[in-house]
């Protein structure tokens, strides 16, 4: 084809295209940027407590220092104290041991209708950021492994789901956005934690106060607090090791999030079943259903919140 | 208080960026999909993902490129997905009916031939001639080597060479 076929095939398509014209007006971007909104918030109640609890374990290294000391106050960010927390906390998270020899197992229940069945048990292998999900028993049974990475710098993730009641199973890789900016991150694509890196950054935002030292699960933690338009973030962490136990997200309309945290003991029964799908004999095959498909998804996404903001 | 300013200034550009480039996109679903009303979901849907990760996406180097690649991965998604599989995921199109006006009846076996291709090929030729992307930003919005890009490109010409000299058709 030479090149004035290749402008008149340019020309055409502009025709086909334009004809009739389209335009949107501004309540139609209003009506995007509810839709946008909703969907953020919603991603929001789902997302973020995994990340929280590092922030919670930082944090709570730094009352531990503060109490060392004799203080008692629920200082913000911002203030003298502050500045001294954040400082006594990065010493903290750099000295922090490896969880290399472990994976996180959430315990995670929400009172909304994201996720109406009960309990999730989600692990992460923090060596790969592979998660795999456990809802329901007997027919409600679901499993659902999740592998992100990158492809031509856009991050995709990679899911498995078995369906006990049916007996089916579908696979479902879709990509998450726009090409990164730069190298792409070494590393696991989703660890499902902060970095310290990250930790750091956040630790600059104001908003995080001290709210009372309860014991949680047999430890003596420390309990946390951040609470911005109506939504609440709570965290329970040791005091003494700074590893968290429990989070607890509270949205004034979609329900409350809890997550309880527990490091357990890297096996390789464990590490096989994390990292490599299984699916049962005799199960059939299916395409994604999205709907479904995607609610697991959001279940396991441990992306960070944009604390703070 | 700077950053409610912050906030409201973002929220301004995107609102700005969604009315500018709405048509655009529409035009670049239309082709891809085939149907019209299916093209404004599809803008739609773009645009609240858009919105999601503006912060990311005003940072970029072209917000245009990353919003675009959305919409064709949306496309994509879609496809894969065989959501909607009679508008979408096989991009089937009612034949071609003859028109009075030739011009109108040549339009829609151009647009008959387009929508066969297979989708990465469409979106080669749409990105390249109506969008009037080089190479390098097809690749790079696509995925894919510029090698890809230019042999996907020849194919797709070819192919519509081919069927709109079956269809008496001239582009």
């Amino acid at each position: 084809m030479t090149s004035p076929e290749e402008t008149a095939l340019a020309d055409t398509l502009r025709d086909l295209a334009g004809s009739p014209p389209f335009a949107i007006d501004a309540a139609d971007v209003a009506a995007i940027e509810r839709r946008g909104r909703r969907r953020w918030q919603r991603a929001l109640a789902l997302r973020g407590l995994a990340g929280v609890a590092v922030i919670a374990l930082a944090t709570a290294g730094a009352v531990g220092a503060v109490a060392a000391h004799g203080r008692t106050g629920t200082g913000g960010a911002g203030t003298p104290g502050t500045t001294r927390m954040a400082g006594y906390v990065r010493q903290q998270i750099e000295t922090a041991p490896s969880p290399a020899n472990s994976l996180l197992e959430v315990r995670q229940t929400d009172s909304g209708a994201a996720d109406p069945s009960g309990v999730d048990t989600i692990w992460t292998d923090p060596a790969t950021g592979n998660i795999m999900l456990l809802d329901g028993s007997g027919q409600a049974k679901l499993a659902y492994w999740q592998h992100d990475y990158y492809k031509n710098k856009v991050l995709n993730e990679d899911g498995t789901q078995v369906n006990y009641g049916p007996r089916t199973w579908w696979t479902d890789d879709v990509l998450v956005g726009g090409p990164v900016k730069g190298p792409v991150p070494s590393g696991p694509a989703e660890t499902g934690y902060f970095t310290p890196a990250e930790v750091k950054a956040y630790l600059a935002r104001p908003g995080w106060k001290i709210t009372g030292y309860p014991t949680v699960d047999g430890h003596s933690t420390v309990e946390i607090s951040f609470s911005k338009d109506g939504l609440t973030d709570d965290i329970w962490a040791d005091a003494r090791t700074y590893e968290v136990v429990r989070t607890l997200r509270k949205f004034p309309r979609l329900g409350t999030i809890t997550q309880n945290y527990y490091w357990v003991p890297r096996s390789a029964a464990m590490t096989t079943l994390v990292n490599h799908p299984k699916v049962p004999a005799g199960f059939k095959e299916v395409p994604a259903d999205l709907r479904r498909s995607g609610d697991l998804r959001h279940r396991v996404r441990h992306r960070r919140l944009d604390l703070g903001r | 208080m700077g950053h409610v300013q912050g906030a409201a200034g973002r929220a301004d550009e995107f609102r700005e960026f969604a009315l500018e480039r709405a048509s655009s996109l529409h035009q670049v679903a239309y082709l891809l999909c085939g149907d019209w009303h299916l093209a404004h979901d599809l803008v739609q849907e773009t645009l609240v993902r858009a919105y999601r990760y503006w912060p990311r996406i005003r940072q970029a180097d072209s917000p245009d490129a990353y919003v675009r690649r959305i919409l064709v991965n949306e496309v994509r998604g879609r496809q894969r997905r065989r959501e909607r599989a009679e508008s979408v995921a096989r991009f089937t199109v009612e034949p071609a009916v003859p028109d009075a006006a030739d011009d109108i009846a040549r339009r829609d076996r151009v647009l008959q031939a387009l929508l066969e291709l297979p989708l990465q090929q469409r979106a080669t030729v749409v990105l390249r001639y109506l969008e009037g992307m080089s190479q390098a930003e097809t690749a790079e919005l696509l995925g894919c080597s510029e090698g890809t890009v230019k042999s996907q490109s020849s194919r797709a010409l070819t192919t519509l060479r081919k069927y709109l000299v079956l269809t008496e058709a001239t582009i």
